[in-house]
């Protein structure tokens, strides 16, 4: 196939899960040059396992499956890179300021990255996956343990939230 | 602060996101795809290679001696070095042949990163020792070969080389001694993720929770 019209289909699928790809970065990475290297290590990735991409997966699931596995393992305050490659002089996803409400809705994301944030590696990807709509299943196929084990794992997260979150108001 | 609290401020917040984000096609455009290897399949390949290059060693090491299989001054050494880097192969055949790992779990895929990075890290100590030895055996050999040199038939020759490979000795020691506590640092981060991640797997005192 042509290597030009392979990489305008990945755009595409980019673009149309760049909402996924963005909150995994920012779940993972609150610095902005780690992020941006975690962004890179995601694109390279996401295109090398594309073309074994088995169109009996959902595309977003292997989306979260590619990009989580890149954000767990990686290490980039420890490794430099080996092969070669150098960091992107800009970042891939680019971010409008907010019109309105701007300090309120900065607030209240904030918030929602502060709570994961706290969380270990492992278990960001169990509220990723549950915040993004994903069931029980669905999660423990991704992650390879049991439902009644995402069961438990999110009722713990829950008690965390409680504990650590006083009520937020709208 | 609730969980469907949080599930709403999650949905808010990519609700704007849609909006607000937009990619940058040129810097993908440019980004050279196809020439890298990422991270962890980066070290695996090398690996590989290192332990099929050490599979090459070795033969090397047996073909020569065999060429001078009469006169044990320089066999013996070479038969040394060869046994050594076949040990280094039989070592690292553990070493998993790199493959698709986004076909299975992320657990699993963590796992065999996590085993990997122990297995480097506990093989890297000896690596360097063997290398450093199959050098020195090969080093008679080839000096008689390239430069016609017979360092047993020429006492300061011979002297010179004794000293030679007990300073190489001298020197794998003491670099060893500030390596391996490397080597240990990241074998102990390896440990600790991968006892992190089989508590992760482990379904330990489940709790009350409705599945959706």
């Amino acid at each position: 196939m042509d290597t030009t019209l392979d990489k305008k289909e990945f755009i595409r699928i980019i673009k149309e899960n760049k909402r996924i790809i963005y909150k995994i970065l920012y779940s993972y990475c609150s610095d902005p040059d780690d992020r941006k290297d975690l962004e890179q290590e995601i694109m390279i990735q996401l295109w090398q396992s594309l073309k074994n991409y088995d169109s009996n997966y959902r595309l977003s699931t292997w989306l979260y499956k590619v990009c989580l596995n890149v954000a767990i393992s990686h290490y980039r305050k420890e490794k430099k890179h080996t092969d070669g490659r150098e960091s992107l002089d800009g970042s891939i996803f680019k971010i409008a300021e907010e019109s309105q409400d701007v300090e309120i809705a900065s607030e209240r994301t904030r918030l929602l990255y502060t709570f994961i944030h706290q969380l270990d590696k492992l278990n960001k990807a169990v509220i990723i996956l549950h915040l993004g709509g994903h069931s029980h299943k669905e999660t423990a196929d991704i992650l390879g343990i049991s439902e009644s084990n995402v069961g438990t794992k999110i009722h713990r997260i829950k008690n965390l939230l409680k504990q650590n979150f006083s009520s937020i108001t709208n | 602060m609730e969980l469907n609290e949080l599930k709403a401020l999650w949905d808010e917040d990519a609700k704007k996101l849609n909006d607000r984000i937009s990619i940058n096609e040129k810097i993908i455009g440019e980004m050279p795809l196809d020439k890298v290897v990422s991270g962890f399949l980066v070290f695996l390949n090398i690996s590989v290679w290192g332990r099929n290059l050490a599979l090459v060693y070795s033969l090397i090491s047996v073909v020569c001696a065999l060429s001078v299989l009469g006169e044990y001054q320089y066999s013996i050494p070479l038969f040394i070095g060869a046994a050594a880097m076949l040990w280094s192969f039989v070592q690292h055949l553990s070493i998993e042949e790199p493959k698709d790992y986004f076909k299975i779990s992320i657990v699993e895929f963590q796992k065999s990163i996590c085993r990997f990075r122990m297995h480097t890290a506990n093989s890297k100590k000896y690596d360097t020792s063997i290398v450093i030895v199959w050098l020195l055996t090969l080093m008679p050999f080839g000096l008689r070969k390239i430069f016609g040199i017979d360092l047993y038939s020429n006492t300061p020759y011979l002297i010179t080389l004794v000293v030679f490979d007990f300073v190489a000795i001298f020197l794998t020691v003491l670099f060893s001694q500030y390596v391996y506590r490397l080597y240990d640092r990241e074998l102990k981060e390896a440990e600790s993720h991968l006892t992190e991640i089989l508590e992760f797997e482990k379904p330990s005192n489940p709790e009350p929770e409705t599945t959706r």
